[in-house]
Order: structure tokens, then C-alpha cells, then sequence
């Protein structure tokens, strides 16, 4: 008894001062959005974009079920209209990668990293 | 890939084919556009191996993103295949999966007959404007229903409801470019590009270095020809195809 007392007092006093306790996303199927803006496109992001869709990134978010979207950020939909896609994600600060819980929890939004494989690491920290 | 394939493959004249259709009447008008060397600078020759081998290293380029390999028959449809192969690499890249949209469709719009051909700035209007309809194969048969057309076929009618479906795959972000450079540099950016030569349209897909050469790799509507279905361009081809030529950047998400 007296050790869980310890224990509990000794957790509380981590939490209180707001360290050691960094919150962890329950693993499961995440949609991944990168927002980019198509008349800044590098040779580095379409690297990235194509390995997302056709790599060995490709396979791992296949395999886990996630999905994947590369918007505009000025996209439009059918109707001429601003994409509904990109609705609950405005306002948008292109490039930008954001790791959603399905349906509409974002876990993450950060600005894009440079490589695929960064992008992979991102969405794995957020339990994808 | 094997060198020597790619060699067999290279600077083909399609004029000198007669087993195979074309149909490229020209390019168009370049003060209707937006020019990509005024949006862009070059990027720099001195970058191009390194961006070449960055490339190589993740794997490929957008290549790998061609949904198939198309076959005009013997249609002159080449424009409506190259517009349409490209707005499928850039709907694979931005949405997944590996769409196919409908050549004769947009070739429709722009030809008036069979094999009257058409020029590529006209298929750069339609599919800006009209837009794509998706190619009569199951899988999109199951999603928009008969409101699918097949890849050749002048004379098939439209079906019902086909210009809002259209709509929903349309390009709405695009540059014409007229140099040499651009050109590649639209490439090592990852835009697909749009060209006509030899009377013949076709979609380059990234630009290559083989035997310390630059090469450029495109994807032709002949189906089974070339290296399977690819061919590739040597610096003065390119630079012959390169006076008139668009890159889609961006399309609906309908």
C-alpha cells in the first residue's frame, strides 16, 4: 500500500509539471492530407507525392488501411465550388500534413516534411 | 529497364509509321495561357543529374503512375490520349488509384471526324473547361453508372448526363510552356507534359539520364509498342517538341 501511494504521488507530480506524459494516439486506420499549393511544386515534393502513391511509403499506409489525399490548397470541386474536402482543415497554411482520426479528429497538423519517409514516421507517432 | 531497350526505343519518328494512326495538327496559341517560364525558373542544368538520381533512388517517377498503356486504333485521337493520360497521372498523384478516363471523349470535342487529328492547345480547352469522362471499364462503371464512354469510337454517342460527370474530373491549375528547359523543368517538378511532333501526340512523364544523356520518357497511345508502351526522346527531340507544350498542375476533387 504504501508503495502505491508512492507511485501515484510521484505521477501526479510529473503530470503537474506537465512533463513526461505525452499524449498517445489509440493506434488504428488514419486519413493522411497533405495540403500543398500546385504552382510551388519542387522535384522534392513530387518525389515524395509518388512514393506516397507507388513506393514502399505506398505499401505501409496500404497495409494499415490508411488513406491518403495530396489537395491544393485552392482546390474546387465539380461544382466550381472550394472542395468540401478541405472544409474542416481551414484556415490552410500550405504545405501542411495533417493526420486525421476517421472521422474528423485531427491528431496532428504540422508543416509537410521534406521526405515520405518523414511522413510515414509522422503518421506511426499518431497511432497510425 | 534495360539500355539497350531504351536505346531501340529512342527518337522515334512517327511519321515514318504507317502502321499506327496520329492525328497532331498542332500545337496552338501561346498568348491564351499562362507561360511556365513566366511562372517558373529554370531549374538549372547543372541540377539535373542530382534531381535525376534523388529520383532513381525513391524508386521512379510518374511513370509509375500511368493507370495503362492506351491504344488509339486507328483513330487519330493521339491529342485526346496524351490530355487524358496526363490528367490521369495527375488524378493517381493527388487522389490514388489508377483512373481511366476516356480518350475519345475529349478527342470528340476537338476533331471533327475519325482521323481529322486536332491541336493540343484545343485539348487543353476541353479538358479545362468541359473536363474528362471516365473510360467504360467495370470499375468505373460501377461508381458513374452508363454515363462511361469507351476509349475509341468517334461516332459513339454521349450518354446522358455526361457533361456533369465530366465536370468532376476536370483540370483547373495548368502552364504552357515553350523552351527546352521548362520543359524539363516542368519534369524534375513532377508535372506531366503534354506535346506534339512528327504529327503525333504523346504525354512525357519524367525526365532521365542514360549514358550520361538526357532522355526523356513518355507514354505513347499505340498499345503494345515501344518498350512495353514507352518510348523516349533524345535532346534534339526534345528540344523539336519543345516549342509548344502544357503541363495539368491541379484538377477537381468533384
Amino acid at each position: 500500500m504504501p508503495r502505491l501511494i508512492l507511485i501515484v504521488a510521484l505521477g501526479w507530480l510529473v503530470l503537474s509539471q506537465g512533463k513526461g506524459c505525452d499524449s498517445v494516439a489509440v493506434p488504428g486506420v488514419r486519413q493522411v492530407v497533405i495540403v500543398h499549393e500546385a504552382q510551388e511544386q519542387t522535384p522534392e515534393f513530387s518525389r515524395m507525392a509518388v512514393a506516397l502513391r507507388v513506393g514502399k511509403p505506398a505499401e505501409y499506409l496500404k497495409s494499415k488501411g490508411h488513406t491518403l489525399l495530396i489537395l491544393d490548397d485552392d482546390a474546387i470541386a465539380a461544382d466550381g465550388k472550394p472542395s468540401p474536402l478541405l472544409d474542416p482543415f481551414r484556415p490552410l497554411n500550405p504545405p501542411e500534413l495533417i493526420v486525421v482520426k476517421p472521422p474528423a479528429s485531427v491528431l496532428y497538423r504540422g508543416k509537410l516534411p521534406d521526405t515520405a519517409d518523414e511522413v510515414i514516421a509522422e503518421v506511426q507517432r499518431h497511432g497510425g | 529497364m534495360v539500355a539497350s531497350n531504351i536505346d531501340r526505343w529512342t527518337d522515334i519518328d512517327f511519321s515514318k509509321d504507317d502502321r499506327f494512326a496520329r492525328g497532331c495538327n498542332g500545337s496552338g496559341n501561346l498568348a491564351l495561357f499562362g507561360s511556365y517560364e513566366d511562372r517558373y525558373d529554370p531549374i538549372p542544368q547543372s541540377e539535373w543529374m542530382r534531381l535525376y538520381e534523388a529520383e532513381q533512388a525513391a524508386g521512379g517517377g510518374n511513370d509509375r503512375l500511368i493507370s495503362r498503356v492506351k491504344n488509339q486504333r486507328n483513330e487519330g485521337s493521339c491529342v485526346g490520349n496524351a490530355a487524358t493520360a496526363a490528367v490521369e497521372v495527375l488524378n493517381n498523384r493527388m487522389f490514388g488509384g489508377k483512373l481511366c478516363l476516356s480518350a475519345i471523349y475529349t478527342y470528340q470535342d476537338i476533331g471533327s471526324s475519325p482521323n481529322s487529328g486536332a491541336n493540343v492547345s484545343d485539348a487543353l480547352e476541353t479538358i479545362s473547361t468541359v473536363g474528362c469522362l471516365p473510360e467504360d471499364t467495370p470499375e468505373n462503371r460501377a461508381i458513374f453508372g452508363d454515363v462511361v464512354m469507351p476509349p475509341t469510337g468517334y461516332y459513339t454517342k454521349r450518354p446522358k448526363g455526361h457533361e456533369a460527370v465530366a465536370k468532376k474530373f476536370r483540370v483547373t491549375e495548368w502552364l504552357v510552356g515553350r523552351t527546352y528547359e521548362g520543359l524539363i523543368s516542368a519534369l524534375f517538378r513532377g508535372h506531366p507534359v503534354v506535346v506534339g511532333r512528327d504529327g503525333h501526340s504523346i504525354c512525357y512523364l519524367r525526365a532521365m539520364f542514360v549514358n550520361g544523356s538526357i532522355r526523356v520518357k513518355y507514354v505513347n497511345s499505340w498499345g503494345d509498342w515501344g518498350d512495353e508502351g514507352f518510348g523516349y526522346d533524345s535532346i534534339n527531340t526534345i528540344k523539336r517538341a519543345s516549342g509548344w507544350w502544357f503541363c495539368p498542375q491541379s484538377m477537381v476533387t468533384g
